[in-house]
C-alpha cells in the first residue's frame, strides 16, 4: 500500500513515526530512501544522544541556564553549609541538539527546566 | 453557501466514478472542503456532483463516517510548530474498528480523504498507517507493505557509508 501512495500522502504519514522507525522505512527500497532523504534528511542523520550530564554537587534552589551553546548550572545552596552560593558550573559545552530535563529547587518546589535546539524534535519530548 | 441552521438538512447529491449516486444531507457532507467548495460553485444546482476519483463501495464508507462523525466540530487550524506532538495512538474505538480493514481499502480511504479534502478522515488514515510502522524492522515492513528490496549491493554499500546507522541496525526492530 505505502508504495502505491502519492509522495504528500506519505509526508503527512511520516510525521508520526519516529526518526528510528523512519530509517527502518529508508532501508527497504530506493523510493522510501529517496524520500525520507529528499524531505526529511534530519531523521536520516546519525543520531547523537545526549544524556543529562549531572552537576559536579546538586544544590537546592539551583538553576540551569543555557547561554551561547553551554549548559551551565547556576547558584542555590551550598549542602555542606546550607548558605546561599554563586556558584556557577558547566554542565555542558555544545548545541543541545535534543531535549535535556532538570529539576531543580526554587522556592514553590521542583521544577522543571528543559533546553533543546529548536528545529530538531526530540524523541524524548514524545 | 450558507452552511447552517435549516440548510444542514438540505440533500446534496453526489456520484461516484462508477455511477452509484448517494443523498447526503449538507451537514453530514460538510467536512468534505472539495464538496463544500463544488456547491459553492454549482450554487442551487440539483445535479449530483461527480466526484471521479472516488469508487461507490469507497464513497459508501466515507458517507458513514461523515455520518458517524457530523456532530463533531470541525478541528482548529493547526499552528506549524516542529516541536509539537505527532501522536497516533489517539484514535477511537470507533474509527479503529473503522480503518480494521484490508490495506487496499484503507488506501482507498486514504486517496478518497484526500481527494475529498476531509482533513480529520485523512489524519486518522495516516495516523492508522503509521501505527502499522511502529516497532517493525526493515524487513518486517517490506513485508507489510509489500516493498521490493530494490537496492543495488553497490547501493546498500554507498548508503553503509553515508549513514552509519545502516549498518549497525541491520536487522533490529525499530522498537
Amino acid at each position: 500500500m505505502l508504495a502505491k501512495l502519492p509522495v504528500e500522502l506519505i509526508l503527512l504519514i511520516f510525521e508520526y513515526p519516529e526518526s528510528k522507525e523512519l530509517k527502518q522505512l529508508a532501508r527497504t527500497n530506493k523510493r522510501m530512501m529517496q524520500i525520507i532523504k529528499k524531505y526529511l534528511p534530519k531523521a536520516l542523520e546519525r543520531e547523537i544522544l545526549f544524556h543529562r550530564s549531572d552537576p559536579p554537587e546538586w544544590r537546592f534552589g539551583a538553576s540551569v541556564a543555557y547561554y551561547k551553546d553551554k549548559l551551565y548550572y547556576l547558584g542555590g545552596e551550598d549542602p555542606e553549609t546550607d548558605e546561599n552560593t554563586n556558584r556557577i558550573d558547566l554542565l555542558m559545552d555544545g548545541i543541545v541538539a535534543r531535549y535535556i530535563d532538570y529539576q531543580t529547587m526554587n522556592g514553590n518546589g521542583l521544577k522543571s527546566e528543559r533546553f533543546q535546539k529548536y528545529e530538531v524534535l526530540s524523541e524524548l519530548h514524545r | 453557501m450558507a452552511a447552517d441552521g435549516d440548510s444542514m438538512d438540505r440533500i446534496v447529491k453526489i456520484k461516484s466514478k462508477d455511477g452509484q449516486i448517494f443523498d447526503v444531507t449538507l451537514g453530514t457532507i460538510k467536512k468534505s472542503k472539495l464538496i463544500m467548495t463544488m456547491l459553492e460553485q454549482l450554487g442551487d444546482s440539483t445535479d449530483a456532483i461527480p466526484l471521479p476519483n472516488v469508487d461507490g463501495s469507497t464513497l459508501k464508507k466515507v458517507i458513514e463516517w461523515l455520518e458517524h462523525h457530523k456532530e463533531e466540530p470541525e478541528p482548529a487550524e493547526e499552528e506549524s510548530d516542529p516541536l509539537r506532538m505527532r501522536i497516533s495512538t489517539d484514535i477511537s474505538e470507533w474509527d479503529k474498528t473503522f480503518f480494521d480493514v484490508e490495506q487496499s481499502v484503507l488506501q482507498a480511504y486514504i486517496l478518497a480523504a484526500n481527494y475529498l479534502s476531509i482533513k480529520p478522515l485523512l489524519d486518522i488514515g495516516c495516523k492508522t498507517v503509521a501505527n502499522m510502522i511502529k516497532g517493525k524492522t526493515t524487513e518486517q515492513l517490506r513485508d507489510l507493505f509489500g516493498l521490493e528490496d530494490d537496492f543495488t549491493d553497490e547501493e546498500r554499500a554507498a548508503i553503509k557509508r553515508e549513514y552509519a546507522w545502516a549498518d549497525d541496525e541491520e536487522n533490529q526492530a525499530a522498537a
